[in-house]
């Protein structure tokens, strides 16, 4: 028998995932990768309710600032332009007619990450721990993530494909927003609230964009393998520890 | 002088807030539109906003009194 969704995914689910704007190849495709998304969706609400609670109950700003570092490196212009050129960069000229709807999303969602990066850099300018947004520049916690499978999908990716950025979009952008949305249920700090408040409903557009993108275009084996190998990417846990470079454990015996 | 941004004008673009030698325009807080204000305290009023804000009427500058505050 199947675990019980959160409540939090299984709201999520009634309101956005199931109905469906169109029937057929494209909507059942997606009803089976979101049936392989669940696990992964539970665990991270379950785990962004577990942090924010932490958080809330947590005195001095050191949380807040690591917050809005951590969520720099993931949104800042870094990541938002490697990560987004990437997928515009997907599709050929000669392919361009052909999806110049998703096209224009994407370059939508390029903006749509620069302002989350404000957002970051803003908490931290209000907060008066930096006097400028340059200085992020200079802090490594600010640009480097060690997220392997989201990084994949920007830079590093092998398989590029017109539709493989359909996976990213629906599979993380899903627990971007859910959790911001566990967030904002727990925390009551003004500036981390200023912080998610946009961002919230943003990456619901981008999830479904990814949605759209399935539902419309994922209708035949040709076009759905290129998304399911990104979405068996980014279900495959490549990072299940974190790389020493970004404060991991050396393993044991390594002798270093 | 201070810069002040009337919120039915501007259009989001945040360029003001990229040239803003001061840092002192940000998101305005905690907008779901993410639109932009003016921290009047960081305001040196230097202008440089207005010359780059392509909305028209969007930035003003005022002496004293910020133009929110003027009876309609």
């Amino acid at each position: 028998m199947p675990r019980p969704n959160h409540p939090l995914v299984q709201e999520f689910l009634d309101a956005w995932v199931y109905p469906v704007g169109f029937s057929g190849a494209g909507a059942d495709f997606r009803l089976r990768m979101t049936a392989r998304c669940l696990p992964v969706w539970n665990g991270a609400t379950a785990r962004a309710v577990k942090a924010s609670v932490a958080d809330q109950r947590t005195a001095g700003d050191a949380w807040k600032i690591e917050r809005a570092l951590a969520g720099y490196a993931l949104e800042g212009p870094q990541m938002s332009i490697k990560q987004m050129a990437t997928q515009l960069l997907s599709v050929s000229l000669a392919q361009q007619a052909e999806y110049i709807d998703l096209q224009r999303m994407r370059a939508r969602q390029v903006w749509d990450e620069m302002k989350h990066g404000q957002l970051n850099a803003d908490v931290l300018l209000r907060g008066g721990w930096i006097k400028r947004e340059d200085e992020l520049m200079e802090d490594v916690r600010a640009n480097a993530q060690d997220n392997l499978a989201y990084f994949g999908l920007t830079s590093m990716f092998l398989h590029i494909h017109p539709l493989a950025r359909a996976a990213q979009n629906y599979f993380v952008e899903a627990i971007a927003y859910l959790g911001i949305t566990a967030a904002l249920q727990t925390l009551e700090d003004p500036l981390i609230r200023h912080q998610m408040r946009s961002q919230q409903l943003e990456e619901l557009m981008h999830f479904m964009e990814g949605k759209y993108q399935l539902d419309a275009y994922a209708l035949t084996p040709e076009d759905q393998k290129p998304i399911e190998e990104a979405f068996d990417f980014l279900l495959k846990p490549w990072a299940t520890k974190m790389s020493v470079a970004f404060g991991g454990r050396e393993p044991e015996g390594s002798g270093r | 002088m201070k810069a002040w941004i009337e919120q039915t004008r501007c259009i989001a673009c945040g360029l003001c807030r990229e040239i803003c030698p001061d840092h002192a325009i940000h998101p305005k807080f905690q907008d779901v539109h993410h639109r932009f204000e003016v921290l009047p305290a960081d305001c040196t009023g230097c202008g440089l906003c207005l010359e780059y804000c392509p909305a028209p009427g969007a930035l003003v500058q005022y002496e004293e009194v910020p133009p929110s505050s003027h009876p309609a």
